[in-house]
């Protein structure tokens, strides 16, 4: 009997390592098709920018609107394909009423434990401070005269929902 | 050892639904050489390489292809006279391949010297429309025009994209090129930035392909019609909330001549099918 399920799971390792090879290809090939067109690639992205700033020197603690958000709102705007529309990009396991969700960022599973609520705001209103390679773009602009994707409340109640993002 | 058998699962799970575009080795399964050294691919991957096998399987099958309806009406107009000159396409054209008919829907757009400009299939069938049959000028989106186009780029099938960007056609050429890597749109994003930096990564549900044109015009099968490769543009241009341009803009034939150019090499297989 014990024999028996030795070879079960010797099995079922050798299928996960047949599958997993395959199933690999489809997560390599971001990075592959990075390094196989790097030629004109690196013209975009510009590998020399400015380095990374560390997480803690730059967030952004004060609520634009002056009061946190609404959670409830937050996960309306992260949804809705006209405003945050994060789930074209993103990866929420938590939101199950969404089928098709993207994997061009990474997935936003956890992330209120991973980073503060400064630091969320601060990558809503610019990624590029922490991630100069990301194509996400600033979902808030302060200045009136250039258009801005959310408004401040809107930003608000999206930190609010991904704060709950554990 | 147990847990293995979910992981196991799991792992059979991602291995049928997801299209795999590429071997375990990182090299694209099915991939085409580009004509020119200084195409800024290493490699085209067919458009269908992307989708999912059920929609790349409706493309490949004729009868299944809902395109083929349209393709059906292309080949009926292209011998009934039509227009005050009492001329059909094929009176002047044979039923052969006078001329390299053909092959003709994968060179454009095209300069043509009479005119001194670039235009594409769709200019001119309306100048042969006007000029030789008599008969009035279509829209890019019609019915008939769409026929006609799905029927000369169904004849062009499995013909390499041979478009030619040097010379006269320079100028637009480079102006498609600059536009391919201007960010547009509210969200700031350019065609480059999706299609040739992020392709085989998931946009919503679907994969992002290379971008190459070779398919269009294509059955659209969210929206259940015909589109044009500029009606595509259209629709990149709302998805990055910004402004499309009409059919036959000059903006859009200087796309359609760098995409061209892009995936030269690269089999034509319109009509296609597209999520």
């Amino acid at each position: 009997m014990a024999k028996m399920q030795g070879r079960a799971s010797l099995f079922l390792w050798a299928a996960s390592l047949v599958v997993f090879s395959f199933s690999c290809a489809v997560d390599v090939s971001a990075a592959e098709c990075k390094r196989k067109t790097a030629g004109y690639y690196l013209e975009y992205m510009n590998p020399d920018g400015p380095a990374r700033l560390a997480f803690s020197l730059q967030s952004l603690p004060t609520p634009l609107t002056g009061k946190p958000g609404d959670i409830v709102r937050g996960r309306e705007v992260l949804i809705d394909r006209q405003r945050g529309d994060c789930l074209s990009c993103h990866k929420i396991s938590a939101v199950t009423t969404v089928a098709d969700q993207g994997g061009i960022g990474p997935a936003l599973d956890g992330i209120g434990s991973r980073y503060s609520e400064g630091q969320l705001r601060q990558i809503l209103v610019d990624a590029k401070v922490y991630f100069p390679d990301a194509i996400m773009p600033p979902y808030y602009k302060s200045d009136s005269s250039e258009p801005s994707i959310l408004n401040a409340a809107e930003v608000e109640d999206l930190i609010a929902y991904l704060k709950t993002l554990k | 050892m147990r847990g293995n058998l979910g992981a196991a699962l799991f792992q059979i799970a991602i291995g049928i639904f997801a299209a795999a575009v590429f071997t375990a080795d990182g090299q694209p399964r099915r991939a085409f050489a580009p004509a020119d050294p200084s195409n800024p691919l290493r490699y085209l991957i067919p458009g269908e390489e992307f989708l999912p096998p059920a929609i790349a399987a409706q493309q490949a099958d004729d009868f299944d292809n809902p395109a083929f309806a349209l393709v059906e009406t292309g080949e009926r107009a292209w011998a009934a006279p039509e227009g005050t000159l009492g001329r059909s396409c094929r009176s002047c054209h044979g039923s052969g391949n006078r001329n390299g008919v053909r092959q003709a829907a994968a060179t454009y757009p095209k300069y043509v010297s009479g005119l001194k400009e670039v235009i594409t299939l769709t200019s001119r069938i309306n100048l042969c429309r006007k000029g030789n049959l008599g008969a009035d000028v279509l829209a890019e989106d019609s019915t008939p025009m769409l026929g006609m186009t799905a029927y000369l780029r169904w004849l062009a099938r499995g013909i390499p994209e041979t478009v030619d960007n040097t010379g006269p056609a320079a100028e637009l050429f480079e102006r498609g090129r600059a536009l391919y890597q201007t960010k547009q749109g509210l969200l700031q994003l350019s065609c480059a930035q999706c299609h040739h930096e992020r392709f085989g990564q998931k946009f919503g549900g679907d994969a992002l392909s290379q971008g190459h044109p070779v398919a269009y015009p294509a059955y659209k099968t969210d929206q259940q019609r015909v589109i044009t490769l500029h009606e595509r543009f259209r629709m990149c241009n709302t998805l990055v909330r910004g402004k499309g341009q009409p059919d036959g803009s000059d903006d859009y034939i200087a796309l359609e001549l760098f995409l061209n150019w892009r995936s030269r090499n690269l089999p034509i297989t319109a009509p296609g099918v597209r999520p």
